[in-house]
């Protein structure tokens, strides 16, 4: 049995259990276990481990609550999830969080703990709970430094509540196991926590204490009154350091509001740089898929299905009247070219509207479109998402442009339109989408048999007819490029800047040789005209040598392309709510 | 009473259908619009690394031997590197004859106004029109998403990854500009020594030293016409 076991074990990195804990009640071959030691690294029972899943990149942080060998020698481990603030982002609202924190998962439903191989762990995780619960024993100033993590709210999967108040037990294990543990330890436990600045965390204490001597050689008698002033000066130099977790006392004077948000800029990744000086701060981590979409999933069809019927609809009522202007846009525009090609005055060429809009600022340059928009559509989704008249005009794609990103130059009225805009596109995500949905595509378009009560619902019959030719022409795509539907985008909005058209002569390639500086007639006409190479000339060979160079950066250009291709498509299923 | 209701109804009617007429053939207009630009797209040749010089005029003088052209266009380039060549927009008369042009240059380095770069041809897509009509029937939904939104930092994510996807593509065209002066240069230098050889070659017989050498050595040399 044993040498059996570590055949197999000869692949895979150590194991090894620990101490036994008992059996199973119902399956007598179930073993349960205190603890294990898992690629040289010894996990107990309640301790904090990092499980990864494959596609993310940040691991998930659960705690071991039971572990135990199955009867057919799989190793099991029962983990009761922590949540990360961007997971729950959609039910925190605006309470602040910071960075490191965690929401323990409480309650019942899906969520709360999964039972996973102990192949899953990749690490363990030092978390560290600051509720000032009287059943938690207080952390201490080394275990705060060391700890990666800490957590003192839980997070309901079944009511979405987030609250500091702990139940009895989660996952029918008691509460004090979530807490921190109990080590054998000299100086008397803090259970419990008093909030009041009196007593602020003991690595403010020894702070606390050389300056209030400090004060005692100056000033006698004014120790209670002074306490304020230099506990509030020890705050703000407590700023300097990274801890973290000193955040969660200051969250009484406003003084410590300032001093979060610049704990919060700096433990927070510098990417984000969207930190405003309001309540509303909140430090976020990079967004992942959240466990919650699968119980949401159930409470949320209800509302997926009523918004899927008002996206055939047109949209909720707010939007309805953007709907409509869109859809009867449409065709307006088409018969105001219809009617005339005349215009009141002419209109400067393109190129040199550009090069004036550049100088005055009012060019902004749209990334992210949809590549198929037409300059038209680009003007008109400008006019309804921001309300501001516009020439746009699509770029038109080479040999080497992405083939799922359109941009488009877009000149505004004013710099100052321009920069709102900026500014706009920047702070929201404006989403671009074809309202069309996976299901609605097999719908057979039955339009004019309804025409008549169709009308009185905004663009549905456009919405029908186009459902028939999104069929037929995403059918219709194919071959070597790779059909991502990106039904979703946000635009990407920057300052439009234009090349300078080179003036020079010069194009790497076609060579003259030097010492012939006076030319023939014959030979001159010889090399402007166009012609084949032939063969037994130096110029094939050269010729040759340009085509391999041109077919390698071809290939190398569809191979970047088809990455990023992927890279949006994963992240594009990522999005749960449809336009 | 109940008459004028009818005839109000029958009108009202009326005007629906007329609606949904206009509406129709307003949407069979649309079609027609790109079915026609359609067409035009796969009669078009699209050609690339043209040298600056090349003029539209000289673009349709290569390509006359091909067949009948209808318009040349050369494109504008406002975001890429000017180094990169320019590139055209061929309209053929034909679809056999732009798959003929296509095939030919792929198959063997034709050049244009300069050698021995050779232009680059291959079919063009819809986005490379710059004038290109509306999809017909295509409904744009467009919504704003604040940071309440639960899709709101997948979708800033997004919108990051597009900015990184453009620095990618700026710099793996940096690599190919260099690259490309990188052969130009090679190919400049062998030229320039291989013509030496040859200069050298034409003045040994220029000067008659081989005609001298050739007595001294009572070898026999051909007559070279120079």
């Amino acid at each position: 049995m044993f040498p059996l076991q570590e055949a197999e074990e000869e692949d895979s990195p150590e194991f090894s259990w620990g101490a036994k804990k008992g059996k199973g009640a119902h399956n007598k071959g179930v073993q349960f276990y205190k603890s294990f030691t898992y690629d040289g690294v010894e996990f107990n029972l309640y301790d904090c481990v990092y499980m990864w899943r494959p596609g993310e990149e940040e691991p998930d942080i659960g705690k071991i609550v039971r572990a135990w060998e199955t009867t057919t020698r799989k190793r099991i481990v029962k983990v009761v999830w922590f949540f990360r603030p961007t997971e729950v982002t959609h039910w925190l609202g605006n309470i602040k969080v910071l960075p490191n924190e965690l929401l323990l998962a409480s309650g019942e439903g899906v969520g709360l703990s999964n039972c996973n191989l102990v192949e899953a762990i990749t690490g363990k995780c030092n978390v560290v709970c600051t509720s000032t619960d009287r059943r938690n024993p207080q952390p201490k100033d080394e275990d705060l430094e060391t700890a990666e993590f800490f957590f003192y709210r839980t997070f309901d999967v079944r009511t979405r509540e987030i609250s500091e108040e702990f139940p009895n037990s989660i996952a029918q294990i008691e509460m004090e196991h979530f807490f921190n543990k109990v080590t054998d330890r000299e100086q008397p436990l803090y259970y419990g926590g008093n909030r009041s600045l009196e007593k602020p965390h003991s690595s403010l204490i020894s702070r606390e204490a050389t300056t209030k001597t400090a004060l005692k050689d100056g000033q006698q008698g004014r120790n209670t009154q002074s306490m304020l002033p230099p506990v509030t000066l020890v705050k703000q130099t407590k700023s300097s350091k990274k801890d973290v977790a000193m955040a969660r006392t200051d969250q009484r004077s406003t003084i410590s509001k300032r001093q979060v948000t610049e704990v919060v800029d700096k433990g927070g990744q510098g990417r984000l740089g969207n930190i405003s000086e309001t309540d509303k701060t909140v430090a976020r981590t990079e967004a992942k898929h959240s466990y919650c979409t699968s119980s949401t999933s159930l409470s949320d069809s209800h509302a997926l299905k009523k918004r899927k019927l008002q996206d055939l609809l047109g949209t909720t009522s707010s939007d309805q009247q953007k709907v409509i202007k869109s859809t009867s846009q449409v065709i307006e525009v088409a018969t105001r070219v219809k009617e005339g090609a005349s215009t009141w005055f002419k209109e400067q060429p393109w190129n040199e509207r550009l090069q004036v809009a550049q100088e005055r600022g009012t060019l902004v340059l749209l990334e992210n479109l949809d590549p198929s928009y037409a300059s038209a559509e680009v003007e008109d989704i400008v006019r309804h998402a921001l309300e501001q008249k516009v020439c746009a005009k699509m770029v038109p794609h080479n040999t080497f442009s992405n083939p799922l990103n359109g941009k488009a130059f877009v000149i505004f009225k004013s710099s100052k339109a321009a920069e709102n805009a900026i500014f706009e596109l920047r702070r929201r995500c404006l989403m671009l989408g074809d309202g069309s949905l996976p299901s609605s595509r097999a719908r057979p378009v039955n339009c004019l048999e309804n025409a008549f009560e169709n009308i009185v619902y905004d663009g549905v019959i456009f919405a029908l007819l186009c459902l028939r030719e999104l069929s037929r022409s995403l059918e219709g795509e194919g071959g070597n490029v790779i059909v991502v539907y990106v039904l979703l985008r946000p635009v990407v909005a920057r300052r439009g800047t234009i090349e300078e058209p080179m003036k020079s002569r010069d194009f790497p390639g076609h060579l003259s040789i030097g010492k012939i500086k006076f030319q023939r007639e014959e030979m001159r006409k010889a090399v402007s005209t166009s012609h084949y190479s032939q063969s037994n000339t130096i110029e094939h060979v050269m010729g040759v040598e340009w085509r391999v160079l041109q077919e390698e950066s071809s290939l190398r250009w569809k191979a970047l392309h088809q990455e990023q291709a992927v890279e949006i498509q994963r992240l594009s299923s990522k999005l749960k709510t449809p336009i | 009473m109940k008459l004028y209701h009818e005839s109000r109804l029958s009108v009202t009617i009326a005007c629906f259908e007329l609606l949904i007429l206009k509406i129709c053939l307003l949407t069979r207009f649309l079609y027609l619009k790109s079915a026609i630009f359609e067409d035009k797209v796969e009669r078009t040749v699209y050609i690339d690394n043209l040298s600056p010089l090349a003029k539209e005029s000289v673009v349709k003088a290569a390509l006359d031997q091909f067949g009948n052209i209808i318009q040349v266009k050369i494109i504008r380039t406002y975001l890429e590197l000017q180094s990169m060549g320019r590139a055209a927009l061929v309209e053929m008369q034909n679809t056999d004859e732009a798959k003929t042009i296509i095939s030919e240059i792929c198959n063997s380095p034709f050049m244009i106004s300069g050698m021995p770069r050779p232009v680059r041809a291959r079919s063009p897509v819809a986005e490379m029109f710059d004038d290109r009509p509306r999809k017909p029937g295509r409904r744009i939904v467009c919504r704003w998403l604040e940071s309440s939104d639960p899709d709101f930092e997948v979708a800033m994510k997004m919108k990051r990854i597009v900015r990184y996807h453009a620095k990618e593509a700026n710099f793996l065209l940096k690599r190919q500009s260099e690259e490309e002066e990188q052969l130009a240069k090679e190919q400049s230098e062998s030229l320039n020594t291989i013509y030496n050889k040859f200069e050298l070659v034409q003045h040994v017989f220029n000067s008659g030293t081989a005609m001298r050498l050739a007595k001294h050595y009572k070898m026999h040399i051909a007559d070279v016409h120079r």
